[in-house]
């Protein structure tokens, strides 16, 4: 099955900035995609080029087998920068983008309808947008991108401002979307959110591609080898137990972070740690896409830009 | 699933509609016309009744006596023009319509005046008190030698004093005024023994009675009113295509600020390409333009027929209207799309807009010389600077003196050619401005982005 989206060889310079280099994408469909990276790595620019908002100065962009221009009633769009008409209702603002993208006043009526209930705002359509909180009005553009139930729904920071509840919502939503067969691609900056949901992940920094992979694929790649372990004694002895290669602990809160030897068995070494003492939990470590992208970062430009990205992460 | 068209359309409905439905544009474009029209209705009913005569006493201070008789004949005759113009006075309002008339009337002041005669000039402070006390209306004073022969050498011209009272109105003061001069002629006249009615009788000058042979063979009397309202149609015109044009045009430049500032620019431009939503912006608020010509022209047309004055507007004049509001129309809209998609406040718009604006007051400034001279060098040479076009060949056609037939044709083509040229330019920053966010950009600026983009 062709790609959603296809992205060859796509370079972006925005004045002096090139916000986008060389690069290179495939979106599976039915996937969910993250675009992710800390503000300003690229996200929305490659975002807008993907919606034909704005052009790549080199490279190709396929949308869906063509142009987005020509399968714009085919895709959703969410902007980073969201917008209403303050003055007009909600209910005309949704049936408007709906027309935008095509569709007729009954199935607007209905959509309109149906979607303000599943996002937990049934009474709004006679309110004026500017009538709304930040909350609710997030939700109503959220309704925009899909109120046409696209193909491909394009996300940029549909989390962002947020509150937990309707993070959750929102999640979900596109989990639903997802299911019936829509193709979702939404950047982030809040890498644990998209771990959460995601199929395949999209990380760039400035500009750069660092990783392109299914979460299974970044799991096994980015395998600390690492077993956690809260024993139920204060002080037992893993050490010598065999496979281990070193025992941190955490004076805080008493829990042993074990690295295994390359080439051991993990599955072995966690018998062995259960038969020699009394544990409360144990657990194999993964690294969270946080540390993946803060260990990439390292490894593309050095230990400068891995700590100055750890920081930008932990600002986010 | 709509077409391009389509979604053009779908956006210059919601232009229109949310321009022409709010309480706003209700007001200022349909409210205020029908408000003026109710005004001119009452204030013609109030005019009509004549303005409060003034009634009094005059005191003359007159030490040679010779004027006191001229005097009270020219008090005799009531009615006095405030206009300082002697043929204005004596040329009555021959098939005048109404609404002039009422002008005239409005200008115009009724004398019920007594003179009370005084030789010795050493009474004038005593009179003066009189005047400030009511008892009197004013006091003039005349000298000895005004009833002389002014000598032609003397560049001093002959002058008496008035004193009137702090509340006297200006229309009464100018009507005294006016009526003491023409006394001080009488009585010279009379003094060197001539026949003043004659006199002033060889001085009437005649009225023409001019008729304007039309086209279509009818021959049409043409009164003072008819040539005022000749002449006033030019600029009636230019005014209803820069009200009409001005307001939609900045209802333009405005939804396209708040649609950038609020970021619903970028919802809109995922479903449509930037040239779609330019176009339906200015194709909606083309509408809007329309609706405000049309109301503005129905008002106009319906007081000319009740006026009996329809011939004054060939049916061409109103198709030319049509012809030159789409083409300025699709000027300065291009202009302010531009504009209000380059900028994300209306304070920065100003010094972009300015150098268009400039070039557009070229025909409200000059329009009195166009008029006079549609086909002189500078009317000519204005019909073809863009966006100037369109408001100078609407003063030129609707002028007394006929365009040259081949300068018609030319300028509406060129100036529909301009138009191509500068919605391309205005498409490019379109679609560059609407997503740019900050420092609004330079003139040099928007030139590259017109070359680039």
């Amino acid at each position: 099955m062709p790609s959603a989206i296809s992205i060859r060889g796509v370079d972006k310079t925005l004045g002096s900035t090139r916000a986008v280099r060389a690069l290179d994408l495939e979106v599976p469909r039915g996937s969910i995609c993250g675009f992710l990276g800390p503000n300003g790595a690229g996200k929305s620019t490659t975002i807008r080029m993907i919606m034909s908002i704005i052009y790549p100065d080199r490279g190709a962009i396929e949308v869906l087998g063509g142009s987005a221009l020509e399968s714009k009633d085919r895709i959703g769009y969410l902007p980073e920068e969201r917008g209403l008409y303050r003055k007009m209702r909600v209910g005309k603002f949704l049936e408007y983008i709906g027309r935008l993208k095509g569709l007729d006043s009954d199935t607007l009526t209905k959509r309109v309808k149906n979607g303000l209930e599943r996002v937990m705002l049934p009474d709004v359509a006679h309110k004026r947008c500017q009538e709304l909180s930040k909350g609710m009005q997030q939700k109503v553009q959220f309704l925009t991108a899909m109120i046409h139930e696209p193909e491909l729904l394009i996300l940029d920071e549909p989390f962002a401002g947020l509150d937990p509840v309707n993070a959750l919502l929102l999640s979900d939503l596109i989990r639903e979307r997802q299911a019936s067969g829509t193709t979702i691609v939404f950047s982030t900056h809040m890498l644990h959110q998209a771990e959460q949901i995601c199929d395949r992940i999209f990380l760039i920094n400035h500009g750069n591609k660092l990783l392109d992979a299914a979460m299974p694929e970044i799991y096994e790649r980015f395998d600390p080898r690492t077993i956690l372990v809260e024993p139920i004694d204060a002080d037992p002895e893993f050490g010598n137990v065999s496979g281990v290669a070193r025992v941190h602990r955490h004076r805080a809160s008493g829990r042993l972070e074990i690295e295994v030897k390359e080439g051991v068995d993990r599955q072995q070494v966690m018998r062995s740690l259960i038969a020699s003492a009394p544990l409360r939990s144990l657990h194999l470590r993964r690294l969270s896409l946080d540390e993946v992208f803060v260990r990439l970062v390292g490894e593309d430009e050095g230990a400068d830009a891995a700590e100055t990205a750890r920081k930008k992460l932990s600002h986010a | 699933m709509p077409d391009a068209l389509g979604k053009v359309a779908t956006v210059a409905w919601r232009d229109f509609k949310y321009t022409v439905l709010t309480k706003a544009f209700i007001f200022g474009a349909i409210g205020v016309p029908f408000a003026i029209v109710g005004l001119i209705a009452v204030l013609s009913v109030l005019l009509a009744s004549g303005p409060r005569p003034l009634t009094g006493t005059v005191a003359l201070v007159d030490p040679s006596g010779g004027l006191i008789e001229a005097t009270q004949v020219e008090f005799s005759n009531g009615t006095v023009s405030a206009i300082d113009s002697p043929t204005a006075v004596r040329e009555p309002a021959r098939g005048v319509e109404r609404s002039i008339e009422a002008v005239i009337v409005a200008q115009t002041a009724e004398l019920d005046l007594a003179v009370e005669p005084h030789r010795d000039p050493e009474g004038v402070e005593t009179l003066k008190e009189r005047v400030r006390s009511g008892d009197l209306v004013a006091v003039a004073v005349f000298e000895d030698d005004l009833l002389k022969l002014p000598d032609p050498e003397r560049s001093r011209q002959q002058s008496f004093v008035l004193f009137v009272g702090a509340d006297l109105q200006p229309r009464h003061t100018r009507a005294l005024e006016q009526k003491l001069r023409e006394s001080v002629v009488r009585a010279r006249l009379a003094g060197n023994g001539q026949d003043v009615q004659l006199v002033l009788a060889m001085l009437e000058a005649p009225s023409p009675r001019t008729t304007r042979l039309l086209d279509d063979g009818l021959e049409v009397s043409e009164s003072i009113a008819v040539r005022i309202a000749q002449e006033m149609i030019p600029i009636i015109f230019l005014a209803l295509l820069w009200g009409a044009i001005f307001a939609s045009a900045q209802h333009l430049m405005m939804s396209t600020i708040e649609e950038k500032s609020t970021r619903v620019a970028e919802v809109l431009l995922s479903a449509v390409s930037p040239l779609q939503l330019m176009a339906g912006k200015i194709l909606g608020q083309g509408l809007v333009g329309l609706i405000i010509l049309g109301t503005y022209s129905t008002l106009g047309i319906v007081a000319l027929l009740s006026r009996g004055l329809m011939h004054l507007v060939p049916a061409s004049y109103l198709v030319y209207m049509l012809i030159f509001f789409v083409m300025a129309y699709f000027m300065i809209a291009s202009v302010m799309a531009g504009v209000g998609s380059a900028v994300s406040e209306i304070r920065d718009a100003n010094s972009l807009v300015t150098p268009t604006l400039i070039l557009l007051f070229v025909p409200l400034f000059l329009w009195p010389v166009i008029k006079d001279d549609p086909n002189g060098m500078l009317a000519t040479i204005f019909s073809f600077v863009p966006p100037a076009t369109p408001f100078v060949m609407m003063l030129r056609v609707t002028a007394s003196e006929p365009v040259p037939l081949w300068q018609i044709p030319l300028a509406i083509v060129w100036g529909y050619v301009c138009v191509v040229a500068m919605v391309w330019m205005s498409s490019r920053i379109f679609r560059v401005g609407v997503l740019m966010s900050g420092k609004p950009p330079t003139p040099l600026e928007l030139l590259k982005w017109i070359r680039y983009s």
